[in-house]
């Protein structure tokens, strides 16, 4: 589900070394996505519990809990798993995921109250996750191909040196017409990203705060904290518990599994 | 009702005890005020209810589940419903499955009627829609596969419908006899039989299903000014299919089957398409079902060439707010029979405010939902989650 998988240790030398031959911004802006990718592949399942604290303009808080499980999909996206522990209305409701490189996702949702699996459209990406100011798109498993690149500057952000990229995403629904991405240079992970709505106005800054190395290689965020610039709301996502390669199932992934989690 | 509840937080407590019971559940009242007058009828009905969740685990592959579920209906004890859900002990390894004991499944993927679903009995005096099932005694066992599973079920025990025993609202304006008539001299022992294969492939998913055993849904006999419940053996295949294609579903629901009457086909089929961000950030889905029943006016179904539409509108707030709005059109009376609006609000993160204004204009008098046409409510009720 979430896009900070993109995180590997690679040397600044090979990073530096692949720039020096792009021809233009746009090829420089994709192979610093390629790089993004790359590194941060092998990670093979995660899981990780998550907390959603949704805060409207008069600083009002909301929170849900939900607990997330992934498995890395080599040539295609990730599958993914989405158990929902609160608001309590929907405690017990499971999504599952598959997401595509090119294309609509496929999703799945269970309904307990129902004992109903349902198949679900996934065609409202730019919708909020469950009111928060994170879209779908936000929160799907992040594939070069979503997007196309443009290398923009060099800069430095919170004392880091940064590379500043622009994507448009392909998906024509999609909520956005560009992204500012904000890319750590020796790591390759991201610190920033700007969010301008269809109409090219700055819509949402997400910020990562407190990257830790997990099993040597992988880089994890603690916290996500994502401002809507236009409606004054705020959410703020912290992971806990991240397990890496600890061995997920893969029939966990099975539709017909989803009424066996709880 | 005082002493269920009493024995319902007895056990609730004892388990609780145990380390790793996971406890959650529902509470819910509602208040029903009907604006048709009827001299013999009440006009305003409080219905409240608890369903509890208890769940066990045994070991890495053993676990129990008990889900008691608990009804007061001011119109009376006869609408009381004390009942298990579930109760049933589950083994699961890998990818078999088997659960043995009461228990709940649903099949089918339409939204206006659930022609494939046959499990589980309806309980027919929680709600009008037919969506409230009771618990059905059952040895089930699952297969499943990547992108599937072969599911079967032995049913040894059959559970009859729970019709209140004298005219009220929502019900029958006959009186209905508590003493059931089977076509099966084992009657209510009757074992049934039941398996049902799902598959998904890319945009599609697929499940065939085969039922041998009583049905689920009675005949009504006419003897001396009562009904009679008459509960015939029925074969019945199912087909579901459903495709996927960006905002729009298509939806099929197929059966074949032999009860009272010789072969005879039915299906509800239809779509559904989903505008995301219509209004705002709210998605508007649009539903579009046909049913249709080679029955006829034999149908104990009230869908024989009738269609549904529908309006959904997913508000995508804080508050997860939500309205359906839908209305039946009578192909063959060119008529509309029936009008519905379900809303629902999230007050606190365990408190939903729910409201439902249901209108029936049945005008064919063998209809299921002809007796409710004088029955028009609107209803409110709080829902408590823990």
């Amino acid at each position: 589900m979430l896009n900070l998988k993109k995180v590997f240790v690679v040397t600044s030398l090979l990073a530096s070394s692949t720039l020096t031959f792009a021809a233009s911004d746009e090829d420089k802006g994709l192979q610093l996505a390629q790089l993004a990718d790359q590194v941060d592949s092998g990670w093979v399942d995660q899981t990780v519990d998550i907390t959603m604290t949704l805060q409207d303009r008069a600083g009002n808080q909301n929170v849900r809990k939900v607990r997330n499980e992934m498995l890395e999909v080599e040539g295609d996206g990730d599958k993914s798993l989405v158990v929902f522990d609160t608001p309590y209305d929907v405690k017990g409701t499971v999504m599952l995921s598959f997401s595509h490189k090119v294309g609509d996702d496929d999703q799945w949702l269970y309904l307990p109250a129902l004992k109903r699996v349902k198949r679900i459209s996934s065609s409202n990406k730019s919708g909020p996750f469950m009111g928060s100011d994170f879209a779908y798109e936000d929160m799907s498993s992040q594939e070069v191909e979503k997007y196309t690149y443009k290398f923009i500057r060099e800069d430095e952000f919170e004392g880091q040196a940064v590379n500043v990229v622009e994507r448009t995403p392909v998906y024509e629904n999609s909520g956005y017409s560009k992204q500012l991405v904000w890319l750590d240079k020796k790591r390759t992970i991201p610190l920033q990203i700007e969010y301008f709505d269809r109409k090219g106005s700055a819509l949402k800054t997400q910020h990562f705060k407190g990257y830790q190395l997990y099993n040597e290689r992988f880089w994890r965020v603690d916290d996500l904290l994502m401002m809507n610039h236009q409606k004054g709301t705020q959410t703020t996502i912290s992971f806990e518990n991240y397990n890496i390669s600890q061995g997920v199932r893969l029939t966990n992934f099975a539709q017909a599994n989803l009424s066996r989690i709880r | 009702m005082k002493l269920i509840m009493m024995l319902l937080v007895g056990v609730l407590t004892t388990f609780a005890c145990i380390a790793d019971v996971d406890i959650r559940g529902t509470a819910n009242f509602s208040q029903r005020q009907y604006t048709d007058a009827q001299p013999e009828h009440h006009e305003s009905q409080s219905l409240i209810f608890i369903e509890p969740e208890i769940y066990l685990p045994i070991d890495t592959n053993w676990s129990a589940l008990a889900k008691p579920y608990a009804r007061y209906d001011s119109l009376g004890a006869a609408r009381h419903q004390l009942d298990f859900r579930e109760l049933n002990l589950s083994y699961i390894n890998g990818n078999f499955d088997a659960k043995i004991g009461v228990s709940e499944v649903f099949w089918g993927v339409t939204e206006s009627q659930h022609l494939v679903d046959i499990v589980n009995q309806t309980d027919v005096l929680s709600s009008i829609d037919g969506e409230d099932k009771l618990g059905q005694p059952m040895l089930q066992l699952n297969w499943l596969h990547g992108s599937g599973s072969l599911q079967m079920f032995v049913m040894p025990y059959f559970r009859e419908r729970n019709f209140a025993s004298k005219v009220q609202r929502l019900h029958p304006d006959v009186v209905i006899s508590s003493q059931s008539k089977f076509e099966d001299s084992q009657e209510n022992s009757h074992t049934d039989f039941a398996l049902r294969a799902t598959n998904s492939f890319d945009s599609w998913e697929l499940a065939a299903s085969y039922f041998i055993g009583t049905n689920r849904t009675p005949s009504m006999l006419l003897e001396n000014g009562h009904y009679t419940p008459y509960y015939s053996q029925l074969t019945q295949y199912g087909l579901e299919v459903q495709g996927v294609f960006g905002g729009w579903l298509v939806k099929n629901e197929t059966i074949y089957r032999k009860g009272l009457h010789d072969w005879a086909i039915a299906h509800t089929s239809g779509f559904e398409y989903t505008h995301a961000g219509a209004l705002g950030q709210a998605d508007l889905g649009y539903l579009v079902e046909y049913s249709f029943d080679e029955l006829d006016e034999n149908s104990t179904s009230s869908f024989q060439n009738d269609v549904f539409f529908g309006v959904r509108v997913a508000i995508n707030d804080v508050a997860g707010s939500e309205l359906l709005i839908g209305a039946i059109h009578d192909i063959d009376a060119h008529h509309w029979s029936m009008f519905r609006v379900e809303g629902s609000t999230r007050i606190t993160p365990a408190l939903r405010l729910r409201t439902e204004i249901w209108v029936g204009d049945e005008t064919r008098e063998n209809d299921p939902f002809f007796s409710t046409k004088k029955d028009d409510f609107i209803q409110l009720s709080i829902e408590y989650y823990f």
